[in-house]
């Protein structure tokens, strides 16, 4: 039981690493509020399923739609601000959107909201159930991620994550590609705080802070930015290490810190990230056995 | 018949006067060299042009069409493609997917059609094309951050092909590099040439700027002080003044 709930926990925060991972990743646009678009996602189902009524299967769409809607604007805002400033404009929104669920009535305010608990065709969701969702949801953002790396789409953004003067020059409408990613990662993020508020059918403001969004961005960097599997191996690790550390109770987040400091100092391009000392390794094994067959075959 | 049409161009920043009213006429297939001493105005004339800045007034006419106020993916869209006086590759990407990335030009249209596969054997022959081109098809699948600098303007020639333009302007292409690598550039420069592009050149190097271009304007602080072919520039008196300065002023 214990393990289940871990691992949709580690789940949940994979579907959120690998989304803010577009927006920071992919396109290179840095933004710090990414639990705000989480927290979107978990409220709109709450109140679509616990005020009016709509079934989970479509209220999970539904959250990712609003979020993403409410990505766009933060997108729009990101043609304006650059850099730093697009930075804290991002944090700026994170504490807003925290501040109108925790004083809005409307969403429970400080005493936060219970969730309906979700059934699929008839049937509750169990723990299981949640895991199952969870790697299902995780297979298809992989899925979609990478035709996203290879398609056009995906050049667009590495253009503008290296040089936006050099991306306009061959033609990308550089504001165009950048609402869009946006949008897409808000929305997973969502999508995300859907399935979070039913599986802990209980939330309130605090669990879509600034620090939420800090942590999300975490696993994504030390994982290694830019790529799939690096988000992946970040919400992994980020995500267990609080419970490895269970015995150094006082100490967990002190290990915590050490942790990302110490990949940023010598491993900036994160655990997997494209030229870290892991995957160099990684690949050096297997591109051995490449280049025998090579020469076997007499190249 | 003039395939661009620059008419009294002026762009300002705040009381400096960079470009001051420059006109000029390209032809279809020549070489028009732009020099002018440092702080002349020649990167700004190019940025406007391209639609990096808005300009303060005048007309640009490229293919009878006025294209002045368009954002510059609009104008790199309708065929003007540009390297750049200081490098700007997409470091993280490989050789190749720099290219391939300009070859998709039509494709960044429309948001759906963007998510269609780009490494299709269609896109990377074209791309692969335009590296053997430019000599660097041993390279591609580098990052190309990796490379040296003159691989790097080499690169971005490739990459400016790949949006298949009609004109095409190199800002600066030889400076930086060493000699070897500006032989290699001339080499490069005259496929282009044969190739029938219309080129449009800013260049320092003096000696490289009279062999290569069929044409030539100078500018100085922002204003165009002399055109005609290069024999005709070597003997323009302002020109030599801009450069070397009066002889009363180097008295003083």
């Amino acid at each position: 039981m214990y393990e289940v709930v871990v691992a949709i926990n580690i789940g949940i925060f994979t579907i959120l690493a690998l989304s803010v991972n577009i927006i920071t990743g992919y396109i290179g646009q840095p933004t710090l509020g990414h639990a705000a678009f989480f927290g979107i996602g978990a409220y709109t189902s709450a109140i679509l399923t616990g005020k009016y009524g709509v079934p989970f299967l479509l209220s999970l769409p539904l959250s990712g739609l609003i979020a993403g809607f409410i990505g766009a604007l933060l997108g729009l805002a990101s043609l304006r601000v650059r850099d730093d400033f697009l930075a804290i404009t991002t944090i700026g929104t994170n504490f807003v959107v925290v501040a109108i669920f925790q004083y809005i009535p409307f969403f429970g305010a400080s005493l936060g909201m219970a969730v309906p608990s979700a059934y699929i065709f008839g049937m509750k969701i169990t723990y299981l159930g949640y895991l199952f969702l969870v790697i299902f949801l995780i297979i298809s953002i992989i899925l979609f991620l990478r035709k996203l790396e290879k398609s056009w789409f995906g050049l667009a953004m590495g253009g503008i994550r290296n040089n936006e003067g050099a991306a306009e020059s061959i033609g990308i409408d550089i504001k165009k590609f950048k609402v869009v990613a946006f949008i897409l990662g808000t929305a997973i993020a969502g999508i995300a705080g859907c399935v979070y508020a039913h599986y802990m059918t209980f939330i309130s403001s605090v669990d879509f802070a600034f620090v939420t969004s800090i942590t999300i961005l975490s696993m994504a960097m030390v994982g290694g930015s830019g790529t799939i599997r690096g988000p992946i191996m970040g919400a992994i690790v980020l995500g267990l290490a609080p419970e490895v550390f269970r015995f150094a109770m006082n100490y967990r987040m002190l290990i915590y810190g050490a942790l990302l400091v110490f990949t940023m100092r010598f491993q900036p391009e994160g655990l997997l990230g494209e030229r870290s000392f892991l995957w160099t390794n990684i690949n050096k094994l297997f591109k051995k056995t490449y280049s025998k067959k090579e020469i076997e075959s007499g190249m | 018949m003039a395939i661009l049409k620059v008419e009294n161009l002026k762009k300002f920043f705040g009381g400096v006067k960079a470009v001051n009213g420059v006109s000029v006429e390209v032809e279809r297939g020549e070489v028009l060299g732009v020099i002018g001493p440092n702080g002349a105005g020649k990167t700004t004339f190019f940025n406007t042009i391209c639609g990096v800045y808005n300009l303060d007034a005048g007309k640009i006419i490229f293919q009878d069409k006025e294209i002045q106020g368009l954002t510059s993916f609009q104008i790199a869209r309708l065929g003007i493609a540009r390297t750049f006086q200081i490098v700007k590759p997409f470091g993280d990407m490989t050789v190749l997917d720099n290219v391939i990335s300009a070859i998709g030009i039509n494709r960044y249209k429309s948001i759906w059609g963007s998510f269609k596969n780009s490494r299709v054997s269609e896109t990377v022959d074209k791309a692969k094309k335009f590296l053997e081109m430019v000599e660097l098809g041993e390279y591609e699948k580098e990052k190309a951050g990796a490379l040296s600098l003159g691989y790097i303007k080499r690169l971005e020639i490739a990459r400016a092909l790949g949006i298949k333009p009609k004109i095409i302007m190199l800002d600066e292409p030889c400076a930086g590099l060493s000699h070897d690598a500006v032989k290699d550039f001339i080499q490069l420069f005259k496929k282009l040439k044969k190739e029938g592009l219309t080129i449009m050149m800013v260049e320092h190097n003096m000696p490289i700027a009279m062999a290569l271009c069929d044409r030539m304007i100078v500018l100085d602080y922002g204003e165009k002080i002399a055109e005609g072919k290069p024999k005709e520039i070597q003997g323009n008196e302002k020109v030599i003044e801009a450069y070397l300065g009066k002889e009363e002023e180097e008295d003083a």
